[in-house]
């Protein structure tokens, strides 16, 4: 209790650079916070666009068809497979898909399109899929011949809705995939690789066209949570046939997810440096503040002061002042945090990662804003302090009460 | 005298009996074997893949070397879907889309309705006489009975094929099997020839089996059900107009 007493005393001596001090380590505490809160919530926006809209957390598959994709390796049973997610907590949604090439043609225009079997309702569930539309309609009746068609692709063929789209591929019993559709609809994902190609029909409509009825390639899973699927996908695992894998969103997204993993880290050594930056002005306040007071020091010393005793008053002043930068940090980066994690920033024209367009990005109000610059600003005062301390502990009480009287 | 007589008979009747032919005329046999002025007639051709096999019944129609209409009857997903050739042409029928594919170039050696079967083996109208030089060989695993024909391109054929070797029946030249080699002598392909059935006037294999050797999993096996040869066709069967009439 004396220490603290002394070391308040001992801050209080030079206000303006106790001031300082103390302003640069909340300053310091409060942009740690913030970016940290920015970062945590920029990525979890771009995990969530990510999987939400369109690849889900985890997707089953036959086993091999992850490395070497391929018409043949389905799943049999798409709904009975899908049935046995509805039992595991967490999973908000799945959905089946249909995967093929083929060419796509509209009058006398050719293009190579990716043919998507989807269930309307499951799908749009599952990845938003009639925000998607940027004209004309979602699949009406399921007997119908119709397709959304992607919107570059729409432009390559010339085709608009109402047009007929003959659409021509190989079926799974080796005869030839040929049918003619109506365009009912034109999406967009925001990425102009997919808006390329991609083009919608019901499941039923890819059944009867790819000679498939009941199967799949894919069945989409999404979590209530992203903090859940690692845990979903070990249930997953367990129950589906043996033939089938369940994977997240880091492997069959393993390249988004690299280059977000990469993007986060260079993201966390530039906080590092601010705070190595701040951390040297914390060191000079430290230093000086033990340099001015080397006769009181020596004073102290003189009249018997243990120097573990010393030791302790340099660094509980220290560590007294870190903790109230700390507060006056958490109490304005708080709503800072709280404002940009409602309100967000809007990019104007977006930016592109992962192939996909982000117009708003916005902050996660998380106690880990708060602990990792608490303990990263205790840790970085621990050690700036560490060398004052130690020059104080070996001040000779004669020299120091003769050099600097 | 009478000895001698006698025995002048047997040599003869003995050298009557032993058969004398070449390559050429071999080859000749086998090349006219299912060739005619015309033909009308239903196959059923099998075709097995790893993945996937199925039966396709259909009817053929040909007139002349250069030209060959074919209707699919069945699998029911698969029915009026139709090919017509006419000389190097070809051309496909797609009832879904009602729309008729011309087949380009780069997709002649591409399968015919997923068969083992080429576009260019319906289209090709090359005569194995003409375009190729013939040898009688032996090979290794010869069987009594059998010959063996070697037939290498002409310097000027514009073939596929760098080798083929066919096996006969020496009783009457009927084929057993084909081998198909590219260039590099690499066996591409297997035919076996069997089930010998008499058509009209007619004594040919009526089953086809045809092995790649790339995919040694997968077969096409080609079967006669019915076959008639040399009689009057219509030659309105060969338009593109009969090409969409389901």
């Amino acid at each position: 209790m004396l220490l603290i007493k002394f070391a308040l005393r001992n801050l209080l001596r030079q206000k303006k650079r106790t001031a300082f001090t103390g302003l640069t380590m909340a300053g310091g505490f409060a942009l740690f916070s913030i970016a940290i809160a920015w970062a945590d919530g920029s990525y979890k926006g771009i995990i969530e666009t990510f999987t939400r809209n369109r690849l889900g957390h985890i997707q089953i598959h036959s086993r091999e068809y992850f490395s070497t994709p391929s018409i043949y390796k389905t799943i049999d049973d798409a709904y009975s497979t899908g049935g046995l997610l509805t039992g595991i907590r967490g999973v908000e949604s799945w959905t089946p898909r249909i995967f093929a090439g083929g060419l796509g043609m509209v009058r006398e225009k050719t293009a190579a399109v990716e043919i998507i079997g989807i269930d309307p309702g499951k799908e749009d569930l599952t990845s938003n899929f009639r925000n998607k539309i940027v004209e004309g309609n979602y699949f009406g009746d399921e007997n119908e011949k119709t397709v959304l068609i992607g919107k570059d692709l729409a432009k390559t063929i010339s085709a608009g809705i109402g047009d007929t789209l003959v659409l021509l591929s190989q079926a799974t019993d080796g005869s030839i995939a040929n049918d003619q559709y109506e365009i009912t609809g034109i999406v967009s994902f925001g990425n102009p690789a997919e808006d390329r190609i991609r083009c919608y029909m019901s499941i039923e409509n890819a059944w009867e066209l790819f000679a498939m009825q009941g199967k799949c390639h894919e069945i989409a899973v999404l979590a209530k949570s992203i903090n859940e699927v690692d845990r979903i996908n070990e249930e997953i695992s367990k129950i589906i046939p043996e033939n089938l894998e369940s994977k997240t969103w880091k492997t069959f997204a393993s390249e988004f997810y690299r280059a977000m993993q990469a993007d986060r880290m260079g993201d966390m050594i530039f906080r590092m440096i601010i705070m190595l930056v701040i951390s040297v002005g914390v060191f000079n306040s430290v230093l000086m503040s033990v340099l001015e007071r080397t006769r009181e020091y020596g004073l102290l010393k003189a009249l018997g002061m243990k120097p573990s005793v010393l030791f302790g008053l340099i660094y509980t002043e220290f560590i007294f002042l870190a903790l109230i930068s700390a507060l006056a940090g958490i109490i304005v980066a708080s709503p800072v945090i709280a404002y940009l994690s409602v309100k967000g920033v809007t990019l104007g024209q977006g930016i592109s990662y992962g192939g996909m367009i982000f117009k708003e990005m916005k902050a996660e109000f998380t106690i880990k804003s708060f602990l990792e610059p608490f303990l990263f600003l205790l840790l970085s005062v621990a050690a700036v302090t560490l060398i004052p301390a130690l020059k104080a502990l070996k001040t000779d009480p004669s020299a120091a009460m003769r050099d600097f009287g | 005298m009478k000895l001698f007589i006698t025995a002048i008979s047997v040599i003869l009747a003995f050298a009557g009996s032993i058969k004398t032919y070449t390559a050429d005329e071999i080859i000749q046999n086998f090349d006219e074997l299912y060739r005619s002025e015309s033909s009308i007639g239903r196959i059923e051709m099998k075709i097995v893949t790893p993945e996937w096999q199925r039966t396709l019944v259909f009817d053929l129609w040909t007139l002349g070397m250069d030209k060959t209409f074919i209707r699919i009857l069945s699998p029911e997903r698969e029915k009026n879907y139709a090919t017509l050739r006419i000389g190097n042409e070809m051309w496909n029928y797609l009832p879904p889309t009602n729309r008729v594919m011309k087949i380009p170039p780069s997709m002649m050696l591409s399968s015919w309705m997923g068969s083992d079967f080429t576009n260019d083996d319906l289209v090709r109208e090359s005569s194995l006489i003409e375009d190729y030089s013939c040898s009688i060989v032996e090979i290794q695993d010869s069987a009594e009975g059998e010959i063996y024909i070697e037939l290498l391109p002409n310097e000027n054929s514009a073939v596929v094929w760098g080798k083929i070797i066919t096996a006969v029946r020496e009783s009457d030249f009927l084929p057993l099997w084909q081998k198909f080699y590219d260039e590099d002598g690499s066996l591409k392909r297997l035919i076996r020839f069997s089930d010998i059935k008499k058509f009209g006037s007619r004594e040919i294999p009526s089953t086809m089996e045809l092995i790649p050797s790339d995919k040694p999993q997968n077969k096409t096996v080609m079967r006669f059900i019915d076959m008639e040869f040399d009689i009057p066709i219509d030659e309105d069967i060969f338009s593109l107009r009969n090409l969409q009439r389901n």
